[in-house]
């Protein structure tokens, strides 16, 4: 004998609400209950992720002359197995890419570029089996005059001025910058000892280069700005790290970068550079503030003159001491 | 089909897909904030997981909307009448204020031993102490449960008036 439709109807809501109320519980219980990851809750559940793979193209921004070669390397991590390369170039800002003939290795070189190289932007298609697994990306830049270059390897102590920075009433530390005639790479270099005050971590200092500055009004307005430095922390000091990126100063204000600022923490000489820096890649951190209507800092043609050098933060524990040094600092500045 | 019949099919759907969406939201603060993101699409995910993407509407908004799309589900599976869907929509705010109520400090450590001596070797019962024992009892929580019975409370009465047949004058 058939149910009538009204008991149909009835057994089918009853089993409907019985699997919502069932739906209902399991997710409560099934989010933890706690204002953080389920994981916090019920810790055996979850295991640690593997490390997603990545990979990056050295440089991702670069100035080179005309005429001259650029050379891309990509770095890749936590990829396992075999992967394939293919080389794109953009004419468009990455809009619309290419195939570079022939280019499947881990390297690029795009030998003698010219002013339609401009502005270029490479990628490469990293790919295991049929899939896709990565494309990063890099841009390249084209000077028609040569990069404007200011460095210094033998750092003479009258060329430099070491300036403290103190933010937010971060207590004051004892720093001593000398000339070391041997033991740079090679010859002389700069040695600063930062001594640390017992109620902080760190030691915030830039050098700035005082016999030279650029004069954007004389020598050109500027595009980009290369900075690279060899340097070294010496052992024994206690530390933690050293961040040393390039620093500008520019009408009684100093600009440092604060983003991917480079790390020197090794105890033998190591070269970290920064390329292609534009204007908005500048954070100011000290001198007056910019007025409305201002740009800071200036690389237009009308700009006052910059002068280049060096940041330095040191951090260890409390009462510690930082021994670091710097050789061939070299700033290339590229003109629009 | 009779155009009540079909306006109450409209309200149907469109009620469950408002609880859905309500769900799909509360999963997302689970997501982005707090970093339970499901293996499956974590290859996608940001690489730092907690970011804050919610601020403090993080921490009521999963449990507004978990009562929010029950007590709809529930109130869809049910007789239409408005005694059935308020109906509905207290009990889910009586479900997640006894689990709220239960990870209270006070209350959480008897509860536990309550579970795991009578349920203990049942499936989902060492999980169900673990909700209680390290779930974090917060006031707001039950507070955005009777927030959320409440929308669904007043969505599904305004539905009572679309579904009310009209004559013509």
């Amino acid at each position: 004998m058939r149910p009538e439709p009204s008991t149909r109807l009835g057994w089918l809501r009853a089993v409907a609400l019985g699997t919502i109320t069932l739906m209902g519980i399991l997710t409560i219980v099934g989010s933890g209950g706690g204002l953080g990851s389920v994981c916090d809750t019920y810790p055996d559940s979850c295991q640690p992720l593997p490390p997603l793979p990545s990979a990056r193209i050295t440089p991702d921004k670069v100035v080179v002359q005309v005429g001259a070669s650029a050379t891309f390397l990509v770095e890749t991590a936590n990829i396992t197995g075999p992967v394939t390369y293919q080389w794109r170039r953009s004419a468009n800002g990455g809009l619309d890419y290419t195939d570079i003939p022939n280019a499947t290795s881990s390297s690029l070189t795009l030998p003698a570029v010219n002013l339609a190289d401009d502005n270029t932007v490479v990628k490469v298609v990293i790919r295991q089996g049929n899939g896709q697994l990565l494309e990063p990306t890099a841009r390249l830049a084209v000077s028609a005059s040569p990069g404007v270059v200011f460095e210094d390897t033998s750092f003479e102590t009258a060329d430099w001025q070491g300036v403290p920075v103190l933010l937010g009433g971060s207590p004051p530390f004892t720093h001593v910058e000398e000339r070391i005639a041997t033991g740079g790479l090679p010859g002389a270099y700069r040695r600063m000892t930062d001594q640390i005050a017992p109620g902080s971590g760190l030691s915030y200092m830039t050098h700035l280069q005082l016999p030279t500055a650029y004069d954007p009004r004389n020598q050109g307005a500027v595009r980009f700005i290369d900075f690279a430095q060899d340097c070294i922390v010496f052992t024994g000091s206690s530390l933690n790290y050293v961040e040393s990126g390039p620093v500008l100063e520019q009408n009684g204000r100093s600009f440092v970068i604060d983003r991917n600022v480079p790390l020197c923490n090794s105890s033998s000489w190591t070269r970290v550079q920064r390329l292609a820096l534009t204007a908005a890649d500048f954070r100011q951190i000290t001198g007056p503030a910019c007025a409305v209507g201002e740009t800071c800092p200036d690389f237009s043609l009308s700009a006052l003159p910059l002068r280049m050098g060096y940041q330095r933060i040191a951090q260890t524990t409390p009462g510690g001491t930082v021994i670091h040094g710097i050789d061939n600092w070299r700033v290339t500045i590229w003109r629009r | 089909m009779t155009s009540s019949r079909l306006t109450g099919l409209r309200l149907t759907w469109t009620l469950a897909a408002l609880g859905m969406l309500a769900l799909v939201l509360g999963g997302l603060v689970y997501v982005m904030d707090r970093g339970s993101a499901p293996v499956l699409i974590r290859p996608w995910m940001p690489q730092s997981p907690g970011q804050d993407v919610f601020g403090a509407a993080g921490a009521w908004l999963p449990t507004a909307m978990h009562t929010l799309a029950f007590s709809l589900f529930t109130a869809l599976a049910l007789p239409v009448g408005r005694a059935w869907h308020w109906g509905a929509c207290a009990f889910w705010l009586l479900i997640n204020a006894l689990f709220e109520w239960g990870q209270h400090p006070s209350i959480a450590p008897v509860l536990a031993d309550w579970i795991d001596d009578s349920l203990a070797g049942t499936l989902g019962s060492e999980a169900l102490a673990n909700y209680f024992v390290h779930g974090v009892f917060d006031a707001g929580d039950i507070v955005a449960a009777a927030a959320g019975a409440l929308v669904a409370g007043l969505a599904l009465h305004w539905t009572h008036h679309l579904r009310r047949p009209r004559h013509a004058p």
